[in-house]
């Protein structure tokens, strides 16, 4: 049985507002072709770049964070690649002295995955490609934008790991602000390297999978990339070197390009950037202002009282723990509770919609205050979850709940009459209950549906048992 | 020296589709240049250390703010040519992509 063995190269586009090396906005997600441009990002002569700080510091912070070793001196290099949609004919980027190197991150199944380094860099522009037509479009709004590049060790050996690992450093950017590292904007974007072996032989031929823009398509091309490669090895065939992309339609990999030879990119010191000192005062600024990190909120999570499932989920998805800390805030009395409603009826509705939390207006002080009314036995669980897409569109549950009377009714005379007519009714049920006294749900069901879901069931329960003498 | 195996190489690097007669001449032109290197080659470097920057200065940073980008306008007048606000440039595909 072969083995895979995987590595990966991760792009996250930062969050700042200006680009990397000029002024211009970061995010010109959407806006009119080339509007977000100066002869800086545009590579006119005599423009000369800047760097930008936050940047910088960003970067500093997410190296930190994956336990990268951080240099004393930091600098910038030129590599040399002609391509229509950059327009310096090379590309600032990092080669000998990166922002981290040297970094880890742990798994949860306890697997340790080296992280090779962190660098910064700029990215290119847009290109399009008009169909039938002769000719191609170039929008630079993009170019000069500032981005993370992270290259793993060949540590990962599943494509479960794989995605795991891509959860992990998206939670860890944007916990700290520096990404909002949405695939789907591709702000975070995703190449992997694999090969199979025996277990316990050197690494085979690797190839790469280029421009994966979500995490379910790096686990399917990985997935099918290795069964290709187990196929061809166990024919007695040989893997050849190769980049490939990935057809998300047909959910296989393609020839992209055979490799070159080695890339030849003619690194060198960049002239117009002066090399950053990063010094001791530096990082213990950047760490003291540097954000809980998912880890941490977890090991929180779990004093708290929340059990290890839910505690990693909504630790490792930055919008989920957001809105959990907050509910915390305003109701402590049961985390597993508030983890309960979040990944159970709360994601059941945004997976139904296909919404992400942010775009709701459920409020966490809402959510409070449902679990406080349920805690009161104001209102039945029931209820409760009724009413649930109304407060998912911003509605106050209490208001709701004087608006429509949905109050539980405690009453035990209101109940005793609900009871009495109940078994007037159905007196066959009655009698089977008699026989069966494991058969009162029955009954209790008719109850409930009667009072339209607004009794108390234990209350119903016991009455009932008492009124049939069972 | 710069062989005829060397322009090939160059020329894929470069992305640009020279004739023959031309990279003739080029790899001539070339060829002189490399031997102006070869003459600095000659001069004596023993402990003196590869300079990257011609001043030492470190830690130059722009604050991240937003300077208004380049008017439209000046930005499509930039261009050879240009449909609806982007730069159109010789096809960077094959037709079939």
């Amino acid at each position: 049985m072969y083995e895979p063995v995987i590595g990966l190269e991760i792009h996250l586009a930062m969050k700042t507002k200006s680009k990397m090396f000029c002024a211009c906005p970061a995010d010109s997600f959407g806006q009119e072709a080339n509007s977000s441009t100066c002869p800086v990002c545009l590579g006119l002569p005599g423009s000369l770049p800047t760097i930008n700080y936050e940047a910088i510091e960003k970067a500093l912070m997410f190296s930190l964070a994956l336990n990268c070793q951080v240099p004393d001196i930091t600098q910038f290099h030129r590599k040399n690649y002609y391509y229509p949609d950059s327009p310096y004919n090379y590309q600032i980027s990092q080669f000998d002295k990166p922002v981290g190197e040297h970094g880890f991150i742990d798994l949860s199944n306890g697997r340790k995955i080296g992280i090779t380094r962190c660098h910064v860099e700029n990215d290119a522009g847009r290109s399009v490609h008009p169909a039938y037509a002769n000719y191609s479009l170039v929008d630079l709004n993009r170019a000069g934008a500032p981005l993370i590049e992270m290259v793993t060790e060949p540590d990962l050996r599943d494509p479960e790991d794989a995605r795991e690992f891509l959860q992990k450093v998206r939670a860890i950017a944007q916990a700290l602000g520096v990404s909002d590292a949405n695939p789907e904007e591709g702000k975070m974007r995703a190449d992997v390297n694999v090969s199979v072996r025996l277990p316990g032989e050197p690494f085979g031929t690797k190839v790469e999978v280029k421009n994966l823009n979500s995490f379910k398509s790096v686990q399917r091309s990985l997935e099918h990339e290795i069964k290709r490669q187990s196929r061809i090895l166990e024919d007695g065939g040989s893997i050849k070197q190769a980049t490939l992309g990935w057809d998300e339609g047909g959910q296989k990999t393609y020839l992209m390009r055979t490799k070159e030879e080695a890339a030849d990119y003619r690194y060198f010191p960049e002239p117009d950037l002066p090399p950053m000192q990063i010094g001791q005062n530096w990082l213990e600024a950047i760490k003291a202002k540097t954000p809980e990190l998912p880890d941490l909120k977890l090991a929180r999570y779990l004093a708290a009282g929340i059990r290890e499932y839910d505690a990693q989920i909504l630790a490792f998805d930055h919008q989920l723990a957001s809105f959990l800390d907050e509910v915390l805030k305003h109701y402590s009395e049961d985390a597993q509770a508030v983890a309960n409603w979040l990944n159970g009826d709360i994601t059941g509705y945004l997976n139904a919609e296909a919404k992400p939390l942010q775009t709701t207006s459920l409020s966490p002080e809402a959510l409070a205050k449902l679990l406080k009314l349920i805690d009161t036995n104001t209102i039945s669980g029931k209820i409760a979850k009724d009413i649930l897409p109304e407060l998912m569109q911003g509605a106050d549950p209490e208001k709701l709940i004087a608006e429509r009377g949905l109050s539980q009714v405690t009453d035990s005379s209101e109940i005793e009459a609900l009871i009495e007519s109940v078994l007037a009714e159905n007196p066959e049920l009655v009698e089977r209950v008699k026989a069966n006294p494991k058969a009162i749900n029955a009954l209790l069901g008719q109850v409930m549906k009667a009072s339209k879901g607004k009794a108390n069931p234990e209350i119903v329960r016991s009455a009932l048992s008492k009124k049939l003498a069972i | 020296m710069i062989s005829d195996k060397d322009m090939e190489h160059l020329k894929t690097l470069a992305r640009l589709e020279i004739a023959p007669e031309e990279t003739h001449h080029l790899k001539d032109d070339l060829n002189k240049i490399m031997d102006y290197f070869e003459q600095i080659r000659h001069l004596d470097t023993e402990g003196i250390e590869e300079l990257a920057r011609p001043v030492s200065l470190h830690n130059i940073f722009r604050e991240d703010k937003i300077v208004s980008p380049l008017a439209p306008e000046l930005v499509k007048a930039l261009a050879n040519e240009e449909e609806n606000g982007f730069f159109k440039v010789p096809r960077t595909v094959d037709s079939s992509d």
